[in-house]
């Protein structure tokens, strides 16, 4: 049986929500050997930081900044299916995550979605707050929310995108029809997406019970910010939804996690740490530091990923703290994202 | 809180009169007597400024002492009497200066104040500074300095700090000011520019950086401990940091040199500390450049070298990154991206300045000086491509 193999066996175990981490930790280790012998820049990375391989959090962590910089990809270029790319102004500044097999990524997505958004209804009403993949078809986001349609999705499902003019009299419509019909749906999209909703609908709804809302992602410019416990008042105001997941993803990574408070739930294929910042070294529960998340689904790139996200691990799970912001007290120094143009 | 403001900006103006009468030579000796008062390792007030700094800077306590004695030393009365009397106009005399001039301090070099205050005060400008509440020290201890230096002139400066909420309270300032000098982002640069009066004049110090270039001909030894100093000088967190060093035919041994003087610095003058957040951006540039080259790190300090890449702009805090060049005619193309945010340029190396600073490209206009000076432009040094009197002089033509 393959590495892949094993490892998508290991997901549809675990897609209930169940843990096996010694199962987990014996494929993340077989996992490691493969691709630093088959990721080239993984490779030289790991030379360079590899100091002791006592446990896994030995592991060097590639800083997700690394697919900005190099194609992480242990098969051939002419081998990818897919390539996602992060949001960003300039080519330059975007981070690319080749993919060569989408089954792990698929087996990953829907299990974890199965669990966390879906676990109560076989198929429903999901209305998309986010363009369409044949619209952004190298965002991972457009991918799994197209595929979300597909599993869990049934015929009063749709795209509603962008958030103003006749596609905003159509959300309108829907939530409406949502309403009369007593027939709960499922609104899925981005923060800024739901923030442009929420100043433009200017009417409250009470969708039935079993309604549901996912929101992903920060607002990056592209709408006004709205602090997370603001936001959700807003939106269970708004839609008269109580149930508000947040979902954690990024381009560079193939599982995603959720929160339906604070803390994060991590699916059981995954395996989330905090490190301290300058020493990479484990923290204990309680203390904050920056995020790294192990992730099986990775197996064509590098699954040991270390973010630039702050966090703190908690007995109910990872509390997200936000984005380590690069431009603390810089006055007129300059950041890389500064001078690429993004940010 | 904005009549207070404007109360105050008023004041200032009054004492403006007294200040330009006070003529050049005199506020020459009264900046230079309070420069030399904060820089005197042996004063009750120089002892207070290095604490004071250290504390709200974060930089180490031997840190701030070369910032003092570098920056404030080369300020003496011979100097500032000869910039003000360096503009020259054939055909015209100077006017009075306007009413006030608001200076807007940015937070991350904590001897910034020392010349965006003192030069409107040498020209005869009342002023106004703003500095932002947690880094006001040195404006507040010029304040403390102008004061015992020369009493009669001190009522032309005083520092104002408001919380972040209040920052409405900026556009008020502006609007009583005939000449505002701006230091920060680009984004807040843009900000004053629109908030001030269409009448006044402007002089905006937006974001910047430095870079290095080594040429085939320089001693690496030489150049590698000079880099260093550049790099350490106020942890690399100015505008005039060098965070790129391109070295002609240049290979990794010249970015081992670098770390072991890096080494050295870290013992002589210490890096304070790094702000939790910013770290994650250090691990993230050193991860990088672990997997792009090589990386040479220590505790406090890392140096990566690349054949060839992208420019990274490292978080600062010593995290310099030396690429290779084959050639120097390469080095114009190299530098075109950085335009005008490139406002140093350090080199080693090369035997004529001034022909290397005519190839560089439209827009590029760095201050071109060998490496070891670039934290310590000299008192008439060009800023920003500008003299230092820049928006400070109107001439009556006769």
């Amino acid at each position: 049986m393959t590495l892949r193999a094993r490892i998508l066996s290991l997901i549809e175990r675990l897609a209930g929500g169940a843990r096996d981490d010694a199962a987990r930790d014996a494929l993340l280790w077989e996992l490691f050997e493969h691709q630093r012998a088959n990721v080239p820049p993984y490779a030289r990375y790991v030379k360079q930081r590899l100091h002791a391989l006592n446990d896994l959090g030995d592991i060097p962590a590639l800083p997700t900044d690394a697919f900005r910089f190099a194609r992480i990809a242990s098969r051939p270029l002419e081998e990818d299916v897919l390539v996602f790319r992060s949001s960003g102004t300039t080519q330059d500044a975007r981070s690319s995550h080749a993919l060569q097999d989408l089954s792990l990524y698929d087996a990953a997505a829907q299990a974890a979605a199965r669990h966390a958004l879906f676990p109560d209804r076989e198929r429903m009403a999901l209305l998309i707050l986010a363009p369409h993949e044949r619209e952004l078809p190298d965002s991972s986001l457009s991918y799994m929310l197209s595929r979300f349609v597909e599993w869990f999705g049934d015929d009063g499902s749709s795209h509603v995108w962008p958030m103003q003019g006749p596609e905003l009299e159509r959300l309108r419509a829907r939530l409406q029809h949502a309403v009369e019909a007593g027939m709960p749906v499922a609104l899925l999209g981005t923060s800024f997406a739901f923030v442009h909703a929420l100043d433009a609908l200017q009417e409250q709804f009470a969708l039935p019970a079993g309604s549901r809302i996912m929101q992903t992602g920060g607002f990056k410019g592209r709408s006004r910010e709205v602090a997370a416990d603001e936001m959700r008042t807003l939106l269970r105001t708004t839609f008269g939804v109580e149930r508000i997941v947040s979902e954690y993803g990024m381009t560079e990574l193939s599982s995603q996690l959720y929160a339906e408070g604070e803390h994060l739930w991590s699916p059981g294929w995954t395996r989330v740490s905090v490190v301290h910042p300058e020493t990479l070294q484990p923290l204990p529960h309680g203390e904050t530091g920056l995020v790294r998340i192990d992730d099986l689904a990775n197996i064509d790139s590098v699954a040991f990923l270390q973010t630039a996200d702050l966090g703190v691990l908690e007995a109910g799970g990872l509390r997200l703290l936000g984005r380590a912001p690069a431009a603390v007290a810089r006055g007129c120094s300059i950041t890389a994202d500064e001078l690429l143009g993004g940010g | 809180m904005s009549d207070a403001l404007r109360e105050l900006a008023a004041t200032l103006s009054g004492a403006g009169e007294a200040l330009w009468e006070a003529g050049g030579e005199r506020r020459a000796r009264w900046l230079a007597t309070a420069f030399a008062h904060i820089a005197r390792a042996d004063s009750e007030l120089g002892r207070e400024a290095v604490q004071v700094l250290a504390a709200s800077s974060g930089l180490s306590e031997a840190m701030v002492r070369w910032a003092l004695d570098t920056t404030l030393g080369p300020l003496t009365f011979e100097t500032l009497s000869a910039i003000e009397r360096m503009p020259e106009q054939p055909g015209a005399v100077r006017a009075r200066p306007g009413r006030l001039c608001a200076v807007v301090l940015a937070g991350n070099v904590v001897t910034g104040a020392a010349r965006a205050v003192g030069y409107p005060l040498l020209f005869g400008w009342p002023v106004l500074a703003k500095a932002s509440s947690g880094d006001d020290a040195l404006a507040r201890l010029m304040e403390a300095a102008l004061a015992e230096s020369d009493p009669e002139l001190a009522d032309a400066y005083r520092v104002v700090t408001y919380a972040s909420q209040l920052e409405a309270l900026t556009a008020v300032l502006l609007q009583q000011a005939d000449c505002v000098i701006a230091y920060g982002s680009d984004e807040s640069v843009k900000t004053l520019r629109a908030q001030t009066g269409s009448t006044a004049s402007f002089v905006g110090h937006g974001h910047g950086l430095g870079v290095a270039f080594i040429g085939r001909d320089a001693d690496h030894a030489e150049a590698a401990r000079a880099l260093a100093l550049d790099v350490a000088a106020y942890d690399q967190r100015g505008c005039l940091s060098p965070h790129i060093a391109w070295v002609e035919r240049g290979s990794a041994e010249f970015a081992s040199r670098v770390q072991r003087e890096l080494a050295q610095l870290a013992v002589t003058l210490p890096r304070g500390r790094m702000p939790y957040e910013l770290a994650g951006a250090q691990l993230t540039w050193r991860g990088v450049s672990a997997m792009r080259g090589e990386l040479f790190e220590g505790d406090g300090y890392a140096v990566s070298f690349e054949d060839d890449g992208p420019i990274r702009v490292s978080p600062g805090f010593r995290n310099l990154q030396v690429l290779g060049l084959d050639d120097v005619s390469s080095l114009p193309a190299k530098l075109a991206p950085l335009g005008v945010h490139l406002k140093s340029l350090g080199v080693a190396g090369v035997r004529d300045l001034t022909a290397l600073a005519r190839t560089l490209p439209a827009g590029v206009a760095p201050r071109v000086c060998a490496l070891g000076q670039m934290q310590t432009p000299p008192p008439d040094a060009l800023h920003d491509a500008l003299p230092p009197w820049e928006g400070l002089l109107r001439w009556i033509g006769v």
